[in-house]
């Protein structure tokens, strides 16, 4: 009897322990990650609403690439299970990490033709979000004053620019001349004018992405084009060089410039054209013969994990179906707008919300008025291709050597299996570890005895904290054009100030304050804590407390003691800084990284944390 | 009990099986129904696919040939251009407009591309800008005719025919490489539609990746999805072609059809390649659609086998619960009879525990008696009136010892059924006298009034056993005697009646005025061991097993016997035994009285009890017998064998002994080559006392049977009436 009862009640545990491992296994189900470069509270906060069975976390980031970020999260396998990526996927790794899902109905919501461009041999691994136009603005009212004619290829172009500078100070074309990929894009749309008439241009591209082709048989005109700008003393790069997109418009708007380049904030251009008495009017990229081109940016590619399609994801793949469903709608992917200025890609889609400008110029849709930014597959020159255009364009200098450059450096990483990696890292490390080892690079380069850094993993309350670290470092290799995804604001200086043990003990305690525009609305400002974390002190805490803080020789940090302190410049408040006597040390945080891999012998791992 | 336990187990085993096979019979009889249902089914399903695969071999035909349609119109228009060149029209847009016209296209039905060498494209509005798939243009392999999809021109989905010219046409100044006739997709309508079966069917024109090219969509399930071969693989594939089949037959250009099952409905496909291009067409019509009629079929088909197979089983079930129920009721009289054989078994039992009980008392008080006066008398032996009334104590206890082990040896033959009557002719009239004359004998010296009446009783001779009817006559009077006080009268009346079937019934009634018994007694008086009072077994001195006797004797000569009684007033037993007549016999006188016996020679004593052979040795010392002892059968046959002829006249065998027994030595003895060796007389001596031992004597070649204990006087008539014969 007594056997019996004992049996009995293993065999209710046993079973009570495989219901609540199945239950916690079926409640797993309910949870959808979604991975975001860029966070979008809107749209998560209307996925609650709608999905109340679902639990959604966040896998965001706010670093400085969040481009690179991702492909390295999506190459270490480290993704949710839906993706928001602000970068189509190339086909490869698409294929190989997303969900083919040409077979569900929603796809064909989209647009044919925008599918076309997402067709992997007949699968659809993403899918477009919003459509945002990148072409010229030019002041039409401006050009009436002085009488000059809206060109209508390169040739009118540049020989407008040469007549504006003759005849004004005004800058002829402006652009967010900081944001280093914005020069690359200028040479590659006008590159992709020619694309419009040379029918072997993408056969030529697959030819040069295989290395069996050089890049000038796609790039070749573009430079071209962009020399004979240059040569039209076009562009005032130094004059530009901190506008991001929204004060190049402004320049335009104050008639400081006479046309502009828009890569991204198209709202900026209806919001700060509309307060203007003068006339504004979007064109196109020209090429010399007069074709014309409309440049296109998906804002947000949308796809699933792989994993998704595993016999024990059957429900999650349920409910991220449904999801894709939600959004497959005109109202729903509404949520992934930025503004007034993006086109659905949906085949019933009315646009009716998107600025007539910009709706106007979408509808011209006539065959070959348009073409994606490139970005994908050429990552490895990017960064390599801007900065030498953007020397050229301070100078003056023709972008002779440029095609050589681009085709060294793609020869060069297509048959890399490591060896040009800036970095290797050898194990993954987690988030803190990361704050730790970017504390440690900020107080290598510096004279301090300690340094402080913050964290941008999360937001608070709807406010981000941009300045710190997000992210981690994953394991593999590291090249230029991805070394930066986890310095703390990569121009910004290493800074140094003195503090009192009180002063660190709260900012160790309360962490930053950083007031910052929210993410949910941008219309409003929020303040919110981050904390820090640190080098070169071990700090005891309790219940939020500072029990102990000692310097790494051991000395005990007294309130009244003053320690040198290091900080990424823009780690520090503004309201901060005031109060603070910042001292350079001459060496930004990217350029104090690139040291600390070197006197690392190019490797480091999470052992390498203190 | 254990008997019972077994019984019921087998019957518990009977049960389960019946229900067992019961349960057996209706599986096999389902999975017979379930397995007709899905070959039948299975069947129609192939026929199903066979159908539709026809079906759609034809409207893929039908649409090779819209196709091969367009492309003849195609060639016309290309010829109408050389023509037009010929004639030397102005502009681009009028030479379209015209082969539009001429080829009778309306409302953008049809429209007519021509392309540059710059990739531009001319519509009948002229110059319409540069083609997007410029890819496209240059594999167009001159002379060729391509087909491309132009999704969504407009708000229609177009097919594009194009054609490379071999040679570039100059017209209106441009260098035109291509001409492209674009047709509405929807020209395929008409023939994707297979409406035939109903609203829920899908066509599909797919390349060979799956990725669509037209649709005609019904169905919300397949709408709108971008690959169909992709949306495909969740299926669940059960007849015909397999997910993979499907695929590598599309890769090698073969047909097929299957059959699957898709977000909970049923779908019959065909697939079929147009032969353009590397398209197919594809077919989904939901199952139920096609096979509604033939679904009902098997149901109406199964529903009778079922209605059939269920009107058997419950027919079988009714059988075997009727089965069941004979079974049961043969099952409760067997459990009955069981149980009346248990409680029978269990009352026999506690019987034998109480007749143990009650003849350890019985036995132990005359053998207390005699051990006791054997002790008195030892310790008195100077004395010998003290002596000889310690023996007469004795010889009292012997008797009624004798007569207790007379008793149950009668009641254990009755009651085992080894009691022989016998059938022999007395008289009844001598009978009735000698059992008054014993009754009068133990009422010498009582004050009790004795009444003999035997009216009408003629000297009759009657079959039957004479010993035993007197010992019926004995036990009841002896028991009137005994509970009859002083002054009581005592009556024996017996009357004599002719029976139908000439029987002589013969009416016994002893009345007494003696104790009488008590009502509840009189239920249970023929039982063994009944006695009044346990208080009056000392007082009364029975063995309680006189009555059984009684009544078993009478039952077994076919009569009955009743009483009555008043307590303290008196019992009457009546009973009646029919008797058949006999003839007269002649009397043989029995003496009773010792009488002397002569033999001439010796008497040849085998005993190997050393008691009674000591018993023996003295009657024989005490009559003067000379004779000769041994213990055993082996030595009288020796002794036998050695003596001279005629040295022994008698030999008084005992029959149970060691070594040889009596009849064996008997044998032994008269098989003997010797003169003497038949007419030696040979005398059985015995404990054994039944006439079946008797007959069994005398078939053994003896020529006497005494019992023991001996009776003298039966001894001696024996002995004389041996000798006398021999």
């Amino acid at each position: 009897m007594k056997k019996f009862v004992v049996g009995l009640c293993l065999i209710i545990v046993m079973m009570s322990v495989a219901g609540c491992d199945k239950q916690s296994k079926d409640k797993d189900q309910d949870v959808l990650t979604i991975s975001l470069t860029h966070n979008n509270i809107p749209l998560i906060e209307a996925l609650r609403k709608e999905f109340k069975d679902i639990e959604f976390r966040i896998d965001d980031y706010y670093g400085n690439n969040p481009t690179e970020y991702y492909s390295k999260k999506l190459e270490c396998n480290d993704y949710g299970d839906i993706l928001i990526n602000t970068i189509q996927l190339n086909n490869e790794t698409a294929k190989d990490k997303l969900l083919d899902i040409s077979g569900y109905g929603f796809v064909g919501n989209y647009q044919t033709e925008m599918l076309k461009q997402y067709d992997v041999d007949g699968g659809i691994y993403q899918l477009p979000g919003p459509v945002m136009i990148r072409s010229m603005a030019y002041n039409k009212t401006l050009f009436k004053e002085k009488g000059w004619k809206e060109p209508k290829n390169h040739k009118e172009l540049v020989k407008l620019c040469k007549k504006i500078r003759k005849e004004t100070d005004i800058t002829p074309i402006s652009f967010g001349a900081v944001g280093v990929g914005y020069y690359f894009t200028t040479m590659t749309t006008y590159a992709q004018t020619k694309y419009l008439t040379e029918a072997n241009w993408i056969k030529n591209e697959k030819n040069y992405l295989k290395g069996k082709a050089s890049c000038s048989h796609i790039f070749a005109d573009g430079i071209k084009m962009v020399e004979d700008l240059i040569q039209a003393n076009a562009f005032d790069v130094e004059k530009n060089e901190d506008f991001w997109d929204t004060q190049a418009i402004e320049y335009m708007v104050d008639r400081k410039s006479a046309m502009v380049n828009i890569w991204a904030c198209q709202d900026k251009f209806i919001e700060l054209t509309a307060k203007s008495k003068d006339e504004f009017e979007l064109i196109p990229f020209y090429n010399n013969e007069g074709d014309a081109l409309l440049g296109t940016i998906v804002s947000a590619h949308v796809g699933l994990s792989k994993s998704l399609g595993k016999k024990e994801n059957k429900k999650k793949l349920e409910n991220a179906i449904r999801v894709m469903e939600w959004l497959a709608k005109e109202e729903n992917m509404n949520y992934m707008k930025s503004g007034e200025t993006e086109i659905m890609p949906l085949e019933n889609a009315d646009n009716s919300d998107t600025a007539e400008v910009y709706s106007d110029v979408w509808e011209a849709n006539i065959s070959g008025m348009k073409a994606p930014m490139l970005y994908t597959n050429y990552e490895d020159i990017m960064i390599e291709t801007a900065e030498f255009i953007k020397d050229a364009m301070i100078k003056g200098d023709d972008l002779g050597g440029l095609v050589e450059l681009i085709d060294k450096r793609h020869k060069e990483l297509l048959k890399d299996s490591g060896e040009n990696a800036i970095l290797k890292v050898t194990d993954r490390f987690t988030h803190e570890q990361t704050i730790k080892l970017m504390a440690d690079v900020i107080l290598t380069n510096s004279k301090a005895d300690i340094a402080l850094l913050s964290d941008s993993e999360d937001l608070k309350d709807g406010v981000p904290n941009r300045y710190g670290v997000g992210g981690k470092l994953y394991e593999g290799n590291y090249y230029s054009q991805n070394i930066n995804v986890c310095v703390p604001g990569e121009g910004d200086k290493i800074v140094t100030t003195t503090l009192t043990g009180k002063q660190i003990r709260k900012l160790v305690e309360e962490g930053k304050y950083e007031t910052a525009t929210r993410v949910d609305d941008e219309s409003k400002r929020g303040s919110a804590y981050f904390r820090y974390l640190w080098t070169g002190m071990d700090v005891t805490m309790k219940d939020g407390k500072v029990v102990s803080m000692k310097l790494s020789d051991g000395k005990e940090i007294k309130d009244k003691d003053k320690i040198t302190v290091a900080f990424s410049d823009t780690d520090i408040p503004e309201d901060k800084k005031k109060d603070m006597k910042l001292k350079d040390q001459g060496i930004t945080c990217l350029d104090a990284f690139m040291k600390y891999i070197e006197e690392h012998d190019g490797v480091l791992s999470p052992k390498d944390v203190k | 009990m254990k008997g019972i336990k077994i019984f019921n187990k087998k019957i518990t085993q009977a049960s389960i099986f019946g229900y067992l096979s019961m349960g057996i019979v209706a599986i096999i009889i389902a999975l017979v129904i379930v397995f007709s249902y899905w070959q039948i089914d299975n069947q129609f399903c192939k026929e199903r696919l066979n159908t539709i695969s026809v079906v759609s071999e034809k409207i893929t035909h039908n649409i090779y040939n819209k196709f091969q349609y367009v492309k003849s119109n195609l060639m016309f228009a290309i010829s109408y251009l050389d023509v037009m060149e010929e004639a030397k029209h102005e502009h681009i847009n009028s030479r379209i407009l015209d082969t539009e016209d001429a080829l009778g296209y309306t409302k953008n039905d049809g429209i007519v591309f021509l392309f540059d060498d710059k990739g531009f494209y001319y519509g009948n509005q002229g110059k319409l800008g540069k083609w997007a798939d410029q890819d496209f243009l240059q594999l167009n392999s001159k002379g060729s005719i391509t087909i491309n999809n132009l999704p969504t021109y407009g708000e229609e989905d177009y097919l594009l025919f194009f054609y490379k010219f071999k040679k570039p046409h100059m017209m209106d100044g441009i260098k035109v490489t291509h001409i492209a006739l674009a047709r509405k997709m929807s020209i395929l309508d008409f023939d994707l539609d297979i409406g035939k079966y109903g609203d829920v069917d899908n066509s599909y024109v797919i390349k060979k990746n799956g990725v669509g090219v037209y649709s005609q969509s019904k169905n919300e399930v397949f709408v709108n999805v971008y690959n169909i071969l992709t949306a495909l693989e969740e299926a669940e594939f059960d007849h015909g072609d397999s997910y993979s089949d499907i695929k590598t037959n599309i890769k090698n250009n073969k047909s097929g059809s299957t059959h699957i099952k898709y977000k909970g409905s049923e779908y019959m496909i065909a697939y079929q390649p147009i032969g353009i291009e590397d398209w197919y067409a594809l077919y989904i019509v939901c199952h139920d659609t096609m096979s509604t009629s033939t679904r009902e079929f098997i149901v109406q088909t199964v529903v009778i086998v079922c209605v059939a197979a269920s009107i058997l089983l419950l027919v079988f079930i009714v059988v075997l619960l009727l089965n069941n129920k004979e079974w049961r009721k043969k099952e409760n009289i067997i459990r009955e009879k069981l149980r009346i054989a248990a409680e029978e078994s269990k009352k026999a039992n506690m019987a034998k525990s109480e007749f143990l009980s009650h003849m350890s008392h019985d036995i132990r008080t005359p053998v207390n008696g005699i051990v006791g006066m054997t002790h008195i008398a030892k310790k008195n032996l100077h004395d010998n009136v003290q002596v000889g009334e310690c023996l007469s104590k004795i010889s009292n206890c012997s008797k009624h010892l004798v007569l207790l082990i007379n008793d149950v040896l009668d009641m254990s033959r009755i009651e085992s059924g080894a009691l022989t009557l016998k059938n022999e002719a007395f008289s009844i009239e001598q009978t009735l006298k000698e059992c008054s004359d014993v009754i009068e004998g133990r009422l010498y010296d009582r004050k009790v009034n004795y009444i003999p009446q035997f009216e009408g009783i003629s000297s009759e001779y009657i079959e039957g056993d004479e010993n035993y009817l007197k010992q019926i006559l004995i036990n009841i009077l002896g028991n009137a005697v005994k509970f009859t006080p002083d002054g009581g009268t005592i009556s024996f009346k017996v009357t004599r009646e002719e029976t139908k079937d000439n029987k002589s019934l013969y009416k016994f009634v002893i009345s007494d005025t003696g104790i009488g018994m008590s009502e509840a007694f009189l239920k249970n008086i023929f039982e063994p061991f009944a006695q009044e009072e346990d208080g009056a077994r000392t007082r009364y001195k029975g063995t309680g097993l006189g009555m059984a006797i009684v009544k078993k004797l009478i039952d077994k000569m076919n009569g009955n016997i009743s009483v009555t009684s008043v307590r303290d007033k008196g019992s009457t037993f009546t009973f009646q035994i029919p008797f058949n007549k006999a003839n007269k016999v002649e009397e043989v006188i029995v003496e009773e009285e010792t009488q002397e016996i002569k033999i001439d020679g010796k008497v040849l004593l085998v005993e190997d009890n050393d008691l009674n052979r000591e018993i023996a040795e003295f009657l024989l010392e005490d009559y003067g017998i000379e004779y000769d002892s041994v213990e055993d059968g082996s030595k009288a046959v020796e002794l036998f064998a050695d003596s001279e002829i005629g040295e022994y006249k008698a030999i008084l065998m005992d029959i149970r002994m060691p070594i040889m027994n009596g009849y064996e030595a008997t044998k032994t003895i008269r098989s003997m080559d010797r003169e003497d060796a038949d007419s030696v007389v040979i005398i059985a001596m015995t404990a054994d006392a039944y006439a079946e031992d008797e007959k069994r004597s005398m078939s053994n070649g003896m020529n006497g049977h005494i019992s023991k204990p001996i009776d003298m006087n039966k001894f001696i008539n024996t002995m004389k009436l041996c000798t006398e014969s021999a």
